[in-house]
């Protein structure tokens, strides 16, 4: 995944263009380097919260945590790098979380996931894309009482969700920005999933 | 494979814990008729299961065969955390070896029974069940 991310790499490095804005940034996976930003997105029934730093090289890493419903929490490390940068964008991205989720139907454990990003990087009005396939290590623990003592048996499933998500985001001056968007997750494959919506809040620039 | 060992043996990596006491079940089943041979179906069934409307008997939990009516001797692994009330072991012999229980175009004289595990929970427990009644489902043993 990595040799893939670096794909792009030289040529978002080349190329020579006016600074992003924190919307597009955050909505398309990178900032310039040297620049922080983050967003802000609440709806239903997901949230996000993400954080972000160009590096010289085109790469981008980020911490962020999503939530369902305040129920399904994942929080991430990840890194994305634009593989095309032009008015519109093209993005990678990779993280490696930890999905929590409490209520009657709880789970967890360790995930990975892989995104691409698409979107508008320049105007007022930026339209993008997101679509992403997420996979997380559940283990059923099943513990026998025996006459011998307990018994402890593991066994691990995988659990697959696909991300995705499009939307508008709208550049408000030089720092602010906010976005609206339908998110169209499919949460374990194959049980049924329905569409949410959010509105999101992007601030950035600082360096 | 050793860091998925490290995530599960913290116990807080578990998607999910289940809890089950393993009972093992000796004894004898006989049945009343004279028919050679077959397999004998047992299962093991909580006797009440549930809460108001969805409150039944005989709530399956698991099965196994043994060769034919006789020596009895079979473990089974119980999940404790449903709520399960009791437990009961239900049996029918396959005489004529279709695997259904009193088909229709099949023997329509294969006889079932069913017996209670007491006292339940145990690790272990001893019956003698004999197969008497033709063609009876598990529910008409319903404690």
């Amino acid at each position: 995944m990595l040799g893939l991310l670096a794909v792009g790499s030289t040529a978002a490095a080349l190329s020579a263009a006016p600074p992003i804005h924190p919307t597009a940034a955050v909505l398309t996976g990178g900032s310039d380097p040297g620049v922080w930003d983050t967003g802000l997105a609440a709806g239903f029934p997901w949230h996000r919260v993400r954080a972000q730093r160009g590096l010289r090289n085109g790469w981008t890493p980020f911490v962020e945590t999503s939530a369902a419903l305040l129920t399904r929490w994942r929080p991430a490390v990840g890194v994305s790098l634009p593989w095309i940068n032009r008015v519109w964008r093209l993005s990678g991205e990779a993280t490696l979380g930890w999905l929590e989720q409490g209520g009657t139907l709880s789970e967890r454990g360790p995930s990975a996931s892989l995104a691409m990003t698409m979107g508008r990087t320049r105007g007022v009005v930026l339209p993008y894309l997101h679509a992403g396939s997420e996979h997380t290590l559940h283990i059923d623990r099943v513990i026998i009482d025996t006459a011998a003592g307990d018994v402890i048996e593991d066994a691990p499933r995988h659990g697959w969700t696909l991300t995705g998500a499009l939307g508008l985001g709208i550049a408000l001056g030089g720092r602010w920005g906010l976005d609206v968007g339908l998110d169209l997750p499919w949460v374990n494959v194959p049980k049924v999933s329905l569409p949410g919506v959010h509105l999101g809040l992007q601030f950035g620039g600082a360096r | 494979m050793r860091w998925m060992a490290l995530v599960s043996s913290l116990g807080i990596g578990c998607s999910s814990i289940t809890n089950e006491k393993r009972v093992r079940i000796d004894g004898r089943i006989d049945t009343t008729d004279d028919l050679p041979g077959g397999v004998t179906y047992v299962s093991v069934h909580h006797a009440w299961l549930g809460e108001g409307l969805l409150r039944h008997p005989m709530a399956f939990i698991d099965a196994t065969t043994v060769e034919q009516p006789g020596d009895l001797d079979v473990t089974f692994d119980i999940p404790m955390d449903a709520g399960g009330e009791g437990l009961v072991l239900y049996a029918w012999h396959d005489r004529d070896g279709d695997g259904v229980l009193c088909s229709i175009d099949g023997d329509r004289g294969e006889r079932t029974g069913a017996v209670a595990v007491t006292p339940w929970p145990t690790y272990s427990a001893t019956v003698e069940l004999t197969l008497a009644v033709p063609c009876a489902g598990p529910e008409t043993f319903a404690p």
